[in-house]
Formats: structure tokens, C-alpha cells, sequence
């Protein structure tokens, strides 16, 4: 270019100063090193969790049988080999929220919100790529702590990933309710200070700098789905803050915020005037939107994923955002719902069922348009797109189960039963799950450089499935049959005889799950260092990211930012020769001279 | 960093990114205090709540945040302004702890009543808030007098500015909600 003037401020790209390994892999300001460190952190976590519901799964399978590993791996949990009651519920406690907070939040909104959104805008990174690094800092000791409370005495907290008081307000109550609940408590302030942080980032970004061209209409859902699930969860998770505040005052310096008068431990405690429900509605006024915190982020990326290997645009793009941002509304006035057996007033009960059922309009509405959207395409199975298609599939079945159990009646006898347990791992473990898989198998190429081997990547999609059906779905028929929740073992229960044994063939559907994680683990691993080696558009893919190399360079854009013309989803364009065009008018564009 | 992180691009929707992120923050703060204040609303309503009265000290240091903020509206001897409503944000900050020792003199604890709870919860939450902000103004303070006034500077204070109305709006309702309602 021949053009003296100086360039603008914003693609003034500056010579590269030669950082040292801490300040360019370590506290690196850049992020797409920010959504990696994120994403292998949630990685990590979900090898605890996932590791804790095999323990979950043994017990239930052959309760109080004894294992000599257990004792070796948990020595105050399993004296003599033999999980105690008490620490069972610790186990279900970390693995429901290492598994919602430390997996799905870190690596769907850290780890893939961080390295997409600038890319997908256009932007070189981040409004402020400084509280970037420290919000990832922040989450980092966030788990590092969550960890640590195993180690104390009296183990990892063990009131359930809802920390119900005054199971969790009274020290003497369980072993979990010692230090263990207070490092929990600690754990959640950090997590929440440091999503809050990433959250305002993802949001200022969005709104402030997207490149020319990148209108809100042309924005691919992925950073819809980011943009909203950020702005609720920072309006959500502070109350939950608030609660914990008052938790730690309640079990430390002797307050009365959930305790009520005639509590006995041993001795009359001498808390009065507090009740337990308080915290029930703080903690779902976030409990509720968090799901949903999780769930249009893997909406977003399967609404991405799904016309690539279709060759044909999205259907009802237009209607699609409306339907996230009305999900989103509601979810902040549907939370109840999880309170339907506490007493309530049932016409503060109609309400919420009311709420609830609305949701499932919206969210039947994308359910068709993800449908319409592959209908009539030419499907490319990959593995990314298998998995793409089971979270329609499991959006479908998990959301009928929603439909039961969001009728404040019909919610009675389910409440705390296995139904709702095969219903949220079907919403939450399985669609965000594999929308997590569909993401990584797509964006791995764009993120390392390299590419995943999709034999290994399709064994693993089919042996997840089986065995993630055969585990929750079967859970829904236990529910129906009165098993309850959160209890080590059924045998003393006579009305159970008949299904008990069900548990054994769930612990092995479960340890086929568990199983097929390895083989994406090895896969992950391998390809990192053997994988062939990624071109820019392995996918032919009309987003902005696949406009530049795998990885990305630092900037991202090189000398000038890219100019947008059209929305992302123009594939088999009608008029056209070319079999897609690229949202950005580059000379890279396939199949399209620039004019 | 190789290139500038901040700037807005033609399709910006506010201004500033600086201050967009400042307004959000001031939003999520909002709820953190929502949670709270219905926390306290519900159980005020109940038969056994009592108030005890508000310490005199609490007027005085009201005062002295008002006269903060109003520092930060002076528009001459603006570095003087800084200065001054700084020390007096960090006046606040020793009056609080002040009237926290006057009550356990008292025999005004945590678990002395569910109002004293609250008192001190409010208090406690708003101070750490309110110290933050004494700090990112004594920051802008030793900015000021380090080098002349540029626009770099002039937008900092203005979120300075926001923070520190936000932070004492926040206290009158606090006050308000505590002895008022």
C-alpha cells in the first residue's frame, strides 16, 4: 500500500515486543490465551466431577459394598472401604457444582465466550483485556479453593449443590457443614466476583466493538446467545452473593438470617427469627436464570454449527433472538418453580407455573427452527455435527420432562424424586454437553491449530449417547416410582423392591459414559501433538474467525479489521455460483472476487 | 498490549466502553444490595423485628460523605476538590468503623437482634464498596497532581464521579431502609 497517512489508532499494530513465557502463556492479556487457560481449567474440573459421579453410580449400584481403592482416595469419607452416608452427600454436593459452575459456566462462557467473541465481531480482543486476565485468575483460585475443601476436616460441604439451610447454616449438622461449607461459600463469592468481571466484558465488547459492518442483524447467534446469557447472569448472580454473605454471618458470627428458634443440635442453638426459605429464594432467584446462563450459549453455538454442515442458512434467524431474549426474560420470573412444595401460597404457585410453562414456547420455537434449519440440507455427518443433532434430541426429551414438573401439581410427587434428576442432566448435562462436544470438535481447528480425529470423535459421540440415555432416561421411570433423591442407598425401602435393582443397569450405562469421556480425553490430547495440522476454513465456514489462520495471530486481523457485508449464514446462496460466502469482504472470501 | 484496546468502533452503540463497563458494574452492585434490602424487608415485616436508634455519629458521617460528593462537582480548583473529597471519603470510611466500636460498647453485636444483623451487614457490604472507591480516588488524586489535566484523566474522574454518587445515593437509601422504613 502506497498510503502515507497514518493509520487510525485502531489498526496501528505495533511491533511485537518480545514478551517472557509468564506474560505471553501465563498472565497473558490476549483472548484467545484467556479462553484456552478457561477452557482446559474446565476441563480439569470436569474430570473431578465426572470422577465423583462414578463414585456416585458404585454406591448406588452396590450400596455399602466396600472397596479397597475408596478408602485410599478417601480416607475420612470411606473408613475401612466403605462410603459413610454422610460423605455421600458430599460426593453429590462438589459433583452437582464443580459440574454447573467450574465445567459448563468456565468453558462455555471462559473458555469458548472468550475466544469467540472478538474473533466473531471483528474486534482485536476484549473492551479490557487486563480485568480479562484477572477475572481468569480470580476463577482460577475460585476452583483451586472448591478443591482445597475436601482437604479440611470434616470434608468438602454436603447440603446439596443448593446449600439448603440449616443443613448448611449449623456446623454440628454433618461433616460437610464444618469448614468444608464455609470454603464453598468462598469458593462461590470468587467464582461469582470473577464472572460478573467477565461478564461486563463480554457485554461492553459486544455492544462497543463490533467492526464496521457488524450490525446486530448480522451477528451469528453464538454472540447473541453470549450477549444475553452474560447480561442475565449479571443481573442474577448478586443476590446469590448477598445470600452467601449472610450464610458465612449465620454460621460464624452468630446471626439469624435462615435459622429459626428451636433448632437442637445436641443443645438448643440459640438462633431465633430466621427461616430457611429466605435462602430458597435468593438462591433460585439465581438458581433459575443460571441454567439458562448455560443453555443459550449451547443453543448459540449449535444455531452455528448446524448450517455449516448443511450447506443452508438458518431458519428463523430473526425469530430465533427474539425467542433467546424472551427465554431470557422469563427465566428471571420462573425460578419459583423450584419451590412448588414449600409451602407457597398456590396462587403465587399458578403464578410460576404460569411463567414456566411460558418458557416453553420460546424454547419449542428455536426446537423447530433448529429442525427447519437442517430440513432439506445436505448433512454432513461429522462428528461436530452428530453431536450438534443430539442437543436438538435432547433439548426435545429433556424439555418434555420440564413440562411435568413446571405444573405446580403435577410437580408434588416428582419434586426431589429421580425425575427431575433425569430432567436436568438431560437440559444440563446433555444439551450443554454436547453442544460443549459440538463446539470443540468445530472450533479445536481454530483454537490449537490442529485437527481432532473424527473416528475417534465419532466412537465417542455414539458411546456417550447410548450410554447418556440409557442413564437418564431410565432416571425419569424411577422418578415416576417414587425413588428419591440424594439418598446413599435403597435397600431398607420395601415400595422400592421392585425397581431398585434399575440402579445397576444406570451405573453401567453411567460407567459407559464415563468410559467414553477417555476416548475424548486421548483424543484431545493426541491430536494436540499429532494432529494434522489445521488450515484457515477446514469447515467452509462463513463466520469471521475462519477468515484468518489457525490459530489466529495476536490482534487477530493483522494490518486492518475486516469490513462485514452480510450475515453469517449465507450458504448455497440463491443467484450464486459459490457454495457460501463469507460474512467479511476479504480477497480470502471462497469463490468471490472482491469488487 | 501491540494495539489499542479501547477504541470504539463506528458501530458503537455508547460513547465510551469505560463508562458502559462502569454502568454495568454499578447495575450488578444494585442487585447485590436488592438481594439484601428484600432480605430485610421480608423479615422486617415480621412481629418481633425492633430497631434500635440510630447513632448520632451516623448523622455526622452522612454529612461528610455529602460534602465528598459535592467536592466532585466543584468545577474550580479542581485538583483541591480531588484531594479534599478524598480525605473526606476516607473520613467516612473511620466514622463507620467508629460507630461499629460505639455500638459493641453498647452491647450492640450481630446476633443482638436481626436489625443489628442487618445494620451491621449493610454497613459492612457498602464500607468495603464505598474503601474501593476511596482508593480509585486517591489513585486519581496522586494522578492529578502528577501531571497536568489531559482527556485520559478527565474521563477517569468522570467515572470517579459515577462511582462516588452511586456509592452515596446507595447510602442514603441504606440509612433509609434501616431507620426509616
Amino acid at each position: 500500500m502506497e498510503a502515507v497517512s497514518t493509520p487510525p489508532l485502531s489498526e496501528r499494530v505495533a511491533e511485537p515486543r518480545k514478551q517472557g513465557f509468564l506474560r505471553t502463556y501465563v498472565f497473558s492479556l490476549d483472548h484467545k490465551i484467556i479462553g484456552i487457560q478457561y477452557f482446559l481449567t474446565a476441563l480439569a474440573m470436569a474430570a473431578v466431577g465426572g470422577f465423583l459421579a462414578m463414585v456416585i453410580r458404585l454406591q448406588l449400584a452396590w450400596p455399602g459394598e466396600k472397596w479397597w481403592f475408596m478408602e485410599w482416595i478417601f480416607p475420612a469419607g470411606a473408613e475401612g472401604g466403605i462410603l459413610k452416608p454422610e460423605f455421600y452427600l458430599s460426593l453429590v454436593t462438589m459433583h452437582g457444582t464443580i459440574m454447573v459452575f467450574f465445567f459448563m459456566s468456565y468453558a462455555l462462557l471462559g473458555g469458548f465466550g472468550n475466544f469467540l467473541i472478538p474473533l466473531q465481531i471483528g474486534a482485536r480482543d476484549m473492551a479490557f483485556p487486563f480485568l480479562n486476565m484477572l477475572s481468569y485468575w480470580i476463577a482460577f483460585v475460585a476452583a483451586a479453593v472448591m478443591l482445597f475443601s475436601f482437604l479440611v476436616e470434616g470434608g468438602a460441604a454436603a447440603s446439596g449443590w443448593t446449600a439448603y439451610p440449616p443443613l448448611s447454616a449449623v456446623w454440628e449438622a454433618i461433616p460437610g457443614s464444618q469448614w468444608g461449607q464455609s470454603i464453598w461459600l468462598l469458593a462461590m463469592a470468587l467464582f461469582i466476583a470473577s464472572f460478573t468481571m467477565g461478564g461486563l466484558n463480554y457485554v461492553v465488547t459486544i455492544l462497543n466493538h463490533r467492526t464496521k459492518g457488524m450490525t446486530f442483524r448480522r451477528l451469528p447467534l453464538t454472540i447473541w446467545s453470549l450477549f444475553i446469557a452474560s447480561a442475565i447472569g449479571l443481573l442474577a448472580f448478586p443476590p446469590l452473593l448477598a445470600a452467601a454473605v449472610m450464610l458465612l454471618f449465620d454460621r460464624h458470627l452468630g446471626s439469624s438470617f435462615f435459622l429459626p428458634s428451636g433448632l437442637y443440635f445436641n443443645t438448643l442453638l440459640p438462633n431465633q427469627g430466621g427461616t430457611p426459605l429466605l435462602w430458597q429464594h435468593l438462591f433460585w432467584f439465581l438458581g433459575h436464570p443460571e441454567v439458562y446462563v448455560l443453555i443459550l450459549p449451547a443453543l448459540g453455538f449449535t444455531f452455528d454449527i448446524l448450517p455449516v454442515f448443511s450447506r443452508k442458512p438458518i431458519f428463523g434467524y430473526r425469530i430465533t433472538t427474539m425467542c433467546l431474549v424472551a427465554i431470557a426474560a422469563l427465566s428471571m420470573v420462573g425460578g419459583g418453580h423450584h419451590m412448588f412444595i414449600s409451602g407457597m401460597n398456590p396462587f403465587l404457585g399458578e403464578f410460576f407455573s404460569v411463567g414456566t410453562m411460558l418458557i416453553t414456547v420460546p424454547s419449542a420455537m428455536i426446537g423447530v427452527n433448529m429442525l427447519a434449519s437442517i430440513w432439506g440440507g445436505k448433512l454432513r455427518l461429522t462428528t461436530s455435527m452428530l453431536w450438534a443433532l443430539g442437543v436438538i434430541s435432547l433439548f426435545g426429551t429433556g424439555g418434555l420432562g420440564g413440562l411435568f414438573l413446571g405444573n405446580a401439581a403435577a410437580d408434588i410427587p416428582l419434586h426431589d424424586t429421580y425425575f427431575v434428576v433425569g430432567h436436568f442432566h438431560l437440559i444440563i448435562g446433555g444439551v450443554t454437553l454436547f453442544a460443549f462436544y459440538a463446539a470443540t470438535y468445530f472450533w479445536f481447528p481454530k483454537m490449537f491449530g490442529r485437527m481432532l480425529s473424527e473416528p475417534l470423535g465419532k466412537l465417542h459421540f455414539w458411546t456417550s449417547a447410548i450410554g447418556f440415555y440409557g442413564v437418564f432416561i431410565t432416571q425419569h421411570w424411577l422418578g415416576i416410582g417414587g425413588m428419591p433423591r440424594r439418598y446413599y442407598s435403597f435397600n431398607t425401602f420395601t415400595y422400592l423392591e421392585e425397581i431398585r435393582d434399575w440402579n445397576l443397569f444406570v451405573s453401567f450405562a453411567a460407567f459407559l459414559l464415563g468410559a467414553a469421556q477417555l476416548i475424548f480425553f486421548y483424543n484431545f490430547v493426541i491430536s494436540l501433538v499429532r494432529g494434522r495440522r489445521a488450515e484457515a476454513n477446514p469447515w467452509n465456514a462463513a463466520t469471521l474467525e475462519w477468515t484468518v489462520s489457525s490459530p489466529p495471530p495476536h490482534g487477530n486481523w493483522g494490518a486492518a479489521a475486516p469490513t462485514v457485508e452480510r450475515w453469517p449464514y449465507e450458504y448455497s446462496p440463491e443467484g450464486e455460483t459459490v457454495d457460501y460466502l463469507s460474512q467479511a469482504r476479504t480477497e480470502k472470501t471462497a469463490g468471490r472476487t472482491t469488487e | 498490549m501491540s494495539y489499542d484496546k479501547s477504541v470504539q468502533q463506528p458501530g458503537a452503540l455508547v460513547p465510551s466502553s469505560r463508562q458502559l463497563g462502569m454502568w454495568l458494574f454499578l447495575a450488578t452492585v444494585t442487585m447485590l444490595f436488592a438481594g439484601l434490602a428484600s432480605a430485610f424487608l421480608v423479615r422486617s415485616s415480621l412481629p418481633d423485628w425492633q430497631v434500635f436508634p440510630a447513632p448520632r455519629l451516623l448523622g455526622l458521617n452522612t454529612l461528610v460523605l455529602l460534602l465528598s460528593s459535592l467536592c466532585l462537582e466543584l468545577r474550580q480548583r479542581k485538583k483541591i476538590a480531588l484531594l479534599l473529597a478524598t480525605l473526606l471519603g476516607g473520613g467516612f470510611v473511620i466514622g463507620q468503623i467508629t460507630v461499629w466500636r460505639q455500638l459493641m460498647e453498647a452491647g450492640v453485636y450481630i446476633p443482638s437482634s436481626p436489625h443489628a444483623a442487618f445494620f451491621y451487614l449493610f454497613t459492612g457490604v457498602h464500607g468495603i464498596h464505598l474503601l474501593c472507591g476511596f482508593l480509585f480516588l486517591g489513585y486519581l488524586s496522586r494522578r492529578s497532581f502528577g501531571h497536568g489535566e489531559n482527556q485520559h484523566d478527565d474521563e477517569l474522574l468522570t467515572l470517579g464521579r459515577t462511582l462516588w454518587h452511586f456509592l452515596k445515593t446507595l447510602w442514603l437509601l441504606i440509612l433509609g431502609l434501616l431507620f426509616l422504613a
